[in-house]
């Protein structure tokens, strides 16, 4: 008689399982401290796309998270990352956004934070151009968007039914996300309970759930390899000499700096962008934004429903509207008429919802803010510290 | 739909891994449930295929096409043994195949095929020569679409031969029987998964994909070399024994793939260990077939000059079969000189004792040196070189 050997196979099999099936706590608490403090300026994406290092970073006080979009990358001198480490003020400032993370993006990640997010001190930076008429396009979505963090919202019930309720029905609203079929088909019994049957539901659950636990396996080994999300030449060192200059020094300089590299163009967009990319074809962007209106928007849903769940949570968080190029916008064929309908619109929903807005559209249409087409400049971001300093030590 | 490529997700095997219970559950009581393997066949073809409609199609039309051939054929040849009506059938039953790699370079045909046609068409074109041969008399419809249609070898081979699996579905194995059949086929499927989802993994992504061998410095090119065929053994030697392990679930024991390839002494010895269904169809029905021919039509004197054109040959169309790619005729091509070198060698070195065999120093070096021509052409294989031409 041959003697069957299954004990190596069974053993297999439960290695697997176990390393699939690990809490999330466990994942989270292997992640080797230090990790975070590398994240805290890396802007990698996989960090914004998984879930357990910004849980670790919001249980940790030292962190002041700044959600925004591709500014986040121009490390210049005076970016947040670089002041408050030259200048600290109790805080390390936790940078987490890329180009196209609008609302919705910011929405479904902080939905993910679970209690670690409670009464947290947290800065959000809005860009105006978002709120257009399409708002949110599968373009910025499709790479922003994080099946992990939406599993996450379907398995663990941290946000209150009827936000979820909202959240997932915004979600359906794209087409590649309901191409994936189980994901597509929770987000249809979170949005409409009770309108999947309950086979159905169950065997994408199962299914979801494996794909959900091997994602969260990804995001846990994702804290080893993190590398920076910016390119070399955006970032600059952190500079000492800022460290005892006022505010109005600092203002002063850094808008001599952003001058003498925007003073070439009437635009005052970064001279060597405007040289490789404008200069030669100028004429042909005349206008070239003319239907372009902010009244109506989907993102000022996408907003509101960040501000619900940042009220549930009890958040304490800055808002920081940053205006458009005023000059560009103008040659572009949006008046400063239909710019102010978006600061408006903006600052009405952030402060009716009880939030402090930061508001800089007043620099609309003032140089030296934004130093190209929408991006902030040295002397921006130094407005931008002050108000985060005056928010962190008020609050 | 869901799609469910034979072994490439672990859905795939939790599916399998249902369906095929009752399977399981009944061939250990030594018993076999043809409906339901019949079922099983029809269902694993619309679940591989399902999320490609067209391909669903391609296939249903292509073993149509198949099954008339061969049903055909066996009506002809019982009646008359005529060689053009053989030649004719031959060519019709590659036909589809042919287009489809054409379809590698004419973009227009590329709507057609489905994963596995090249390996589909080896089991066709075998029943139709052995049809010629008068080995295979009888069939019936039902256990040749399962055996062309083989799911669990459906998409890579190992390939098949009518006559054995004809016999593996005759002899229903009892429980004792089955219980081996059912440890060998789990045991092969877990050291598929230890080969193809770990090894094969690991030296894709961190050997293969490590950027040190972007450049295309000699060094880079040779590390890639040694990574790209052990990547290529171990995820293709790992996907063979699932699909030989799953087979022998099911009661088949499709032949074996792989024996130990890199340890091989000389090229013949490596074609018996790698890939061995593909290199033993080659042989049984291009090399031995145009030998057989050509000796028996005394088309050349010279018996070795016919063994060399044979392995040209053979070499040629097993690179052509591969994609009408240059990468893959030159490979083809290689082998053939590399064969052909070392059976010459071989004889050069029996008539005038320069070497002595069977000393393990020499033994070692024979390895080595083959190891390094395989590894060779399988640089040449991967398209790593065509920067080159």
């Amino acid at each position: 008689m041959k003697t069957f050997r299954f004990g190596p196979m069974i053993l297999a099999v439960l290695i697997v399982l176990s390393i699939v099936l690990m809490p999330l706590s466990i994942e989270r608490a292997l992640i080797p401290s230090g990790t975070v403090k590398k994240a805290a300026s890396s802007l990698d994406p996989h960090i914004f796309q998984g879930m357990l290092l910004q849980q670790k970073m919001l249980e940790d006080k030292s962190y002041l998270p700044i959600y925004g979009s591709s500014e986040l990358l121009r490390l210049n001198r005076y970016h947040p990352t670089n002041y408050f480490k030259v200048h600290p003020e109790g805080f390390t400032p936790f940078l987490i956004g890329r180009g196209g993370m609008y609302s919705l993006v910011h929405t479904l990640n902080l939905a993910t934070t679970g209690k670690a997010l409670n009464k947290k001190k947290i800065v959000i930076i809005l860009s105006p151009e978002w709120f257009t008429k399409q708002g949110l396009q599968k373009v910025h979505f499709d790479p922003n968007f994080s099946k992990e963090q939406t599993y996450y919202l379907m398995f663990h019930h941290t946000v209150n039914p009827k936000l979820r309720e909202k959240i997932a029905r915004r979600l359906l609203q794209f087409s590649f996300i309901r191409s994936d079929h189980n994901l597509a088909t929770l987000l249809r019994n979170a949005a409409y309970p009770g309108s999947v049957s309950k086979p159905t539901l169950a065997l994408a659950t199962a299914q979801g759930y494996l794909t959900y636990k091997v994602l969260t396996l990804h995001d846990y080994l994702s804290a080893y390899r993190i590398k920076p999300g910016y390119k070399k030449s955006q970032r600059q060192k952190p500079d000492p000499a800022l460290a005892d200059k006022s505010w109005a020094q600092l203002k002063a300089d850094a808008k001599k700096s952003t001058a003498s590299a925007t003073d070439t163009n009437r635009f005052h967009i970064l001279t060597s962008l405007y040289n490789q990319h404008l200069r030669g074809k100028i004429a042909s962007f005349k206008g070239y934004r003319h239907t372009e209106s902010y009244n109506q928007s989907p993102e000022y849903g996408d907003l509101q429903l960040l501000l619900d769940l940042l009220k549930a949570k009890h958040v304490k968080a800055l808002f920081v509207s940053v205006p458009f190029n005023g000059k560009w916008y103008d040659y572009a064929g949006v008046s400063k008429a239909r710019r102010d309908v978006a600061y408006r619109n903006i600052a009405h929903e952030v402060k009716s919802n009880g939030f402090q807005l930061a508001d800089f559209s007043r620099f609309d249409s003032k140089p030296y803010f934004i130093q190209d087409t929408m991006h902030i400049s040295p002397m921006g971001w130094v407005y931008i510290d002050q108000a985060i300093e005056q928010f962190y030590k008020k609050n | 739909m869901t799609s469910f490529i034979p072994y490439a997700s672990f859905r795939f095997f939790v599916l399998i891994g249902v369906l095929l219970l009752p399977v399981i559950l009944i061939g250990l009581r030594g018993r076999r449930w043809q409906a339901y393997n019949n079922f099983l066949a029809c269902l694993m073809l619309v679940l591989i295929f399902g999320s490609k409609p067209l391909q669903l199609v391609s296939l249903l039309v292509f073993l149509v096409w198949q099954l008339t051939l061969i049903r055909g054929y066996l009506a002809i040849r019982q009646k008359h043994n005529s060689a053009p009506i053989f030649y004719l059938m031959i060519a019709l039953s590659v036909l589809p195949l042919f287009l489809v790699k054409l379809s590698m370079d004419v973009s227009a045909l590329s709507f057609l095929g489905f994963l596995g046609i090249s390996y589909v068409s080896f089991r066709s074109i075998e029943m139709l020569m052995n049809i010629r041969d008068g080995a295979i008399k009888t069939v019936t419809l039902w256990r040749v679409f399962r055996f062309i249609a083989f799911f669990p070898t459906i998409s890579s081979g190992p390939i098949d031969r009518y006559k054995r699996f004809e016999k593996d579905e005759e002899h229903v194995p009892s429980g004792a029987e089955y219980r081996t059949l059912l440890y060998q086929g789990l045991n092969k499927i877990f050291i598929g998964f230890l080969y193809k989802y770990i090894i094969g993994y690991l030296v894709y992504k961190y050997w293969l994909g490590s950027p040190l061998l972007a450049s295309n410095s000699v060094q880079s090119i040779w590390l890639y070399m040694y990574g790209y065929s052990m990547y290529l053994f171990f995820d293709f030697a790992g996907y063979s024994q699932f699909a030989i392990g799953v087979s022998y679930l099911l009661g088949i024991k499709s032949p074996e793939n792989f024996n130990l390839p890199f340890l091989s002494r000389n090229m013949k010895d490596f074609w018996n260990r790698w890939h061995m269904s593909l290199s033993f169809w080659f042989r049984d029905f291009i090399y031995m077939r145009f030998v057989y021919t050509a000796v028996k039509k005394k088309w050349l004197k010279d018996r070795y000059l016919i063994g060399d054109i044979g392995i040209t040959i053979n070499f040629l169309v097993m690179g052509f079969w591969h994609g009408f790619l240059l990468q893959y005729i030159i490979y083809g091509i290689y082998h053939a000189i590399a064969f052909i070198t070392c059976d010459r060698w071989e004889r050069f070195n029996k008539k005038h004792h320069l070497i002595p065999k069977d000393n393990k120093w020499v033994n070692a070096l024979a390895i080595l040196v083959t190891f390094h021509v395989i590894c060779f052409s399988f640089l040449i294989f991967s398209g790593r070189l065509n920067f080159l031409w």
